[in-house]
């Protein structure tokens, strides 16, 4: 059993590439009060792949067919720019770890289940009234520390997995037990490193575990948005079980138990729109 | 999985598209799976598109209906094995056996 120290974690983090410019400032501007929309919207619009993945999700149903846009530009009039800048941080973020498909951890696989979170988060959050774009966000990147360690920390990941299947343990257990480190935490450093907002920075850190941090409304919703993604087992994120649901997120989150088959349906069919964001 | 191509005036709510689905200028609307609404279906209807690739639903005997249920039960239950002494996995795996039982009909 290798431990993995936080030490070579965070060393190995500061060497990551930056994100790209336009995303960097859309990650900004989540916390600014006054943003320069125009000019946001110019970057985005000079990177042509990022902004034909943005186009593709705004065109599809995922936003209502609401009418055709071919500019980035068109997209912020018809959709606002919250959604334009949730789509373009997916899909630059997505960007940022080609994919590798084949291996004992399935890539596609996983971005189909960080968009589900995502999608499963913007459902959550719609329907007790908060940011839904925040929330989608925040769901979409909250196992980046997964995807850190597959990418960075191979050997040691395949002994996570390893473990996972011998001991059908949840993936915190089998993380602890192999490297003493979580991939919450490493998702944490990733999160600091590239400057994601303060919200979503803690819920990719206390997703997991909701109770242990300061009950915060973003680490809640992604918590929930976790759970039932597993139960309705859209893409696979390395473990196939749902984790166990925080009361205590439960309780704050103020839903009940009838609220659930429609938000279920409306999951089901975001996903399907959502799920272009990985195409090529 | 078999699939038909019908016209737009064909389509009804509750058929699922089984290809994605483009409009005149090629560019995708709905992705694979989507289930289609009434909404859903007047958009598409406003955007122009004529045809659409549908997933040819099965009718199923009861007896195959009965072998569908238990492996879905089945497998909620494998899903949710950890649930525990949480009383809340236990509300949640119901809800959730529930949607997909009913998404059989």
């Amino acid at each position: 059993m290798s431990e993995l120290a936080m030490s070579r974690v965070v060393a190995k983090v500061q060497q990551l590439p930056s994100l790209s410019l336009a995303v960097q400032e859309l990650l900004q501007s989540f916390e600014d009060d006054k943003v320069d929309v125009a000019a946001i919207v110019a970057k985005i619009g000079r990177d042509q792949g990022l902004a034909a993945r943005v186009l593709r999700v705004a065109n599809s149903a995922f936003y209502g067919l609401s009418s055709h846009v071919s500019t980035i530009g068109d997209a912020v009039v018809v959709l606002g720019f919250y959604s334009v800048r949730s789509l373009a941080v997916a899909a630059g973020i997505i960007n940022q770890f080609p994919g590798d498909v084949g291996r004992n951890f399935n890539r596609l696989e996983f971005w189909r289940h960080a968009i589900g979170v995502g999608v499963c988060a913007k459902v959550i959050a719609l329907r007790i009234g908060q940011n839904p774009e925040t929330a989608f966000t925040a769901g979409l990147l909250h196992d980046i520390g997964m995807l850190a360690l597959d990418a960075f920390f191979h050997a040691e990941f395949k002994e996570v997995l390893a473990y996972l299947e011998n001991h059908d343990s949840e993936v915190v257990a089998a993380e602890s037990a192999t490297l003493r480190l979580t991939h919450s935490n490493i998702g944490f450093e990733v999160a600091k490193r590239w400057n994601f907002p303060q919200a979503i920075q803690m819920a990719i850190r206390d997703h997991h575990h909701p109770d242990d941090g300061e009950a915060v409304l973003y680490t809640d919703i992604v918590h929930l948005a976790n759970v039932l993604c597993h139960a309705l087992e859209i893409g696979n994120s390395c473990y196939d079980m749902v984790p166990p649901l925080s009361p205590g997120t439960w309780q704050r989150l103020g839903l009940q138990w009838a609220d659930l088959p429609d938000m279920l349906h409306d999951i089901e069919q975001l996903n399907a729109c959502a799920n272009l964001l990985v195409m090529e | 999985m078999t699939t038909r191509l019908i016209s737009l005036g064909d389509a009804e709510p509750g058929m699922t598209l089984a290809a994605p689905l483009c409009d005149n200028a090629g560019n995708i609307l709905l992705a694979a799976g989507t289930e289609l609404s009434g909404d859903l279906l007047a958009s598409l209807k406003r955007r122009g598109v004529n045809q659409l690739q549908v997933v040819r639903k099965e009718t199923l005997s009861e007896a195959q209906l009965a072998q569908r249920r238990d492996e879905l039960t089945a497998r909620i239950d494998f899903l949710f094995r950890h649930g525990g002494n949480n009383p809340l996995m236990g509300e949640l795996r119901t809800v959730v056996l529930d949607y997909r039982l009913e998404e059989l009909q």
